[in-house]
């Protein structure tokens, strides 16, 4: 199952949104404070709702789906209730989100409090669990074990994408990995130089030849690699997931990046949906430079408008964008870099 | 056909003209108001209108703009090329190659903004990375998309296939 499109009113910052998606690599940019993070995180618990109520098996999908999506929204959105995920001055929102194989379309008011209103007639009778992965931008590597029993016990300000990634990360390393992964991995422990490996709940980078190393004295930029190493070769990142990366190039430097993209496009080449937003002009350059007649890449750049409604345009080419503010600071730096070189030269 | 530009050759198999020298650019177009600026040469070849630009920063005199300043110095060239192409078809009558050239140019079926852009040698520094050629083509195309989206920036070692030669 893929996302198709997704449609929102009045949900946080978005106002009339319409989002259509790729089956391939999808890349969200815009500034700080567009909604980029939370249209990854609304997608990711919509599957992650639907995914709770196809495990059940139960008939009544439809009501199974009102009580699980607020509760999903509340445990990934943290909000201290679900009425402030309605955008400001406005009382109800509505969101529909279109699978390949059916639709969810819900939406709910600022009285709503354990249940969301969702036409059941529109609801198939039996839901499709669908593999999800959601990469925050902290990496976790390091301190995923204590922190699951952490989560469980105290009351942390880390919401539930973490735990969920603490979880699948926790997970075994499979004997046999099936060969499209296979390649990736491999590309992936030749970045590492090594294979992680998983002790009493503790992780350790292994290097060819070498004494293993606690991943907390990897460089950071390593361990994000290292995570999605880690993913594919304990199965939770497979050519059917829908993999979700926030800012996936944070703390990489360029030559990393440059790996990064190339595992991306590659992930997207065997199947795996990807979502990501990002800051990085290098990042999407390099998507540009590996993009083939095959490649699937759309761009979805989100940019506030006047009286702040929120513009989206979206396509697979770079250049039909409305908001590029990465490309704009750029070129407006190499202005202020010319303007002062060139005046400490008079 | 043959243009020289400073120091570049440019060698055309197709029509071409160098056009901010054309004499109805130069003795009426421009004169009509300041800030008329126009593209340096106009080709068609094949039903294809080139918009040609050229910025030749191997020769010390060539004015250094900014990165933001070439592209608002490009796409108003190219626009006020392009209002003076039809004036150029209809009302120029004592020049049979300025005449023919507007004409072609106006039953193309395609428009090409080619920046023609000539770099010092490579240097390893800060400056010189500030020169980044694939910022200025994305935002030409951003820029310029209702003509051509897709505009090229080229030099004479990277021509991309386009129908002339630069020496």
């Amino acid at each position: 199952m893929r996302i198709k499109s997704l449609n929102i009113e009045n949900f946080t910052i978005f106002g009339k949104n319409q989002f259509n998606f790729s089956n391939g690599l999808n890349i969200v940019i815009g500034e700080n404070d567009t909604g980029k993070s939370h249209l990854l995180r609304l997608l990711y618990s919509l599957i992650e709702s639907n995914n709770i109520v196809a495990q059940q098996k139960d008939s009544n999908n439809g009501y199974l789906l009102q009580k699980t999506i607020p509760q999903k929204l509340i445990d990934i959105f943290k909000p201290e209730k679900l009425a402030h995920l309605i955008k400001n001055g406005q009382n109800k929102t509505h969101i529909n989100i279109e699978f390949s194989e059916y639709n969810i379309p819900l939406n709910f008011t600022k009285k709503t409090k354990i249940q969301v209103n969702i036409d059941k007639n529109k609801v198939p009778a039996r839901l499709i669990k669908q593999a999800s992965l959601f990469i925050p931008t902290k990496e976790m590597l390091s301190f995923y074990d204590g922190f699951m029993s952490l989560y469980l016990t105290r009351q942390l300000p880390f919401d539930e994408i973490y735990y969920h990634l603490a979880k699948t990360l926790g997970l075994l390393v499979l004997k046999e990995i099936s060969s499209p992964e296979k390649q990736i991995l491999k590309s992936l422990e030749t970045l590492l130089n090594g294979k992680l490996l998983l002790e009493k709940g503790r992780v350790y980078l292994l290097p060819q030849n070498g004494k293993k190393i606690e991943i907390s004295l990897v460089a950071e930029g390593l361990r994000k690699i290292g995570t999605l190493s880690h993913l594919i070769a304990n199965g939770s990142l497979n050519q059917n997931t829908i993999l979700f990366w926030d800012e996936p190039e944070s703390n990489l430097n360029p030559k990393l990046i440059r790996e990064l993209a190339k595992v991306l496009v590659d992930l997207s080449s065997i199947g795996v949906q990807i979502f990501i937003n990002t800051h990085s002009l290098f990042l999407i350059k390099e998507f540009e430079i590996l993009r083939e007649i095959n490649t699937k890449i759309k761009y979805f750049s989100l940019g506030i408008e006047v009286e702040n409604n929120l513009r989206v345009s979206q396509s697979e080419d770079i250049e039909d964008l409305d908001d590029l503010i990465i490309l704009d600071e750029n070129l407006d730096q190499s202005d202020r870099f010319m303007n002062k070189i060139n005046y400490a030269n008079h | 056909m043959q243009i020289i530009e400073g120091n570049l050759i440019f060698n055309f198999d197709c029509d071409a003209i160098k056009f901010d020298d054309s004499t109805f650019y130069r003795k009426h177009f421009s004169k009509m108001t300041n800030g008329i600026k126009a593209v340096d040469i106009l080709a068609v070849n094949q039903e294809i209108g080139y918009l040609i630009e050229i910025k030749d920063y191997t020769d010390p005199n060539t004015k250094i703009l900014t990165m933001n300043e070439l592209i608002e110095a490009i796409i108003n060239k190219v626009i006020s090329t392009l209002a003076a192409i039809l004036p150029m078809k209809i009302n120029v009558n004592n020049s049979v190659g300025e005449r023919q050239i507007a004409k072609d140019f106006l039953i193309a079926n395609q428009i090409k903004v080619i920046v023609h852009i000539e770099l010092p040698p490579q240097r390893r520094t800060l400056k010189q990375s500030n020169w980044d050629l694939s910022n200025l083509q994305i935002q030409l195309g951003r820029r310029l998309r209702a003509i051509d989206a897709h505009p090229k920036v080229v030099s004479k070692d990277k021509l991309q296939n386009l129908p002339w030669i630069v020496a």
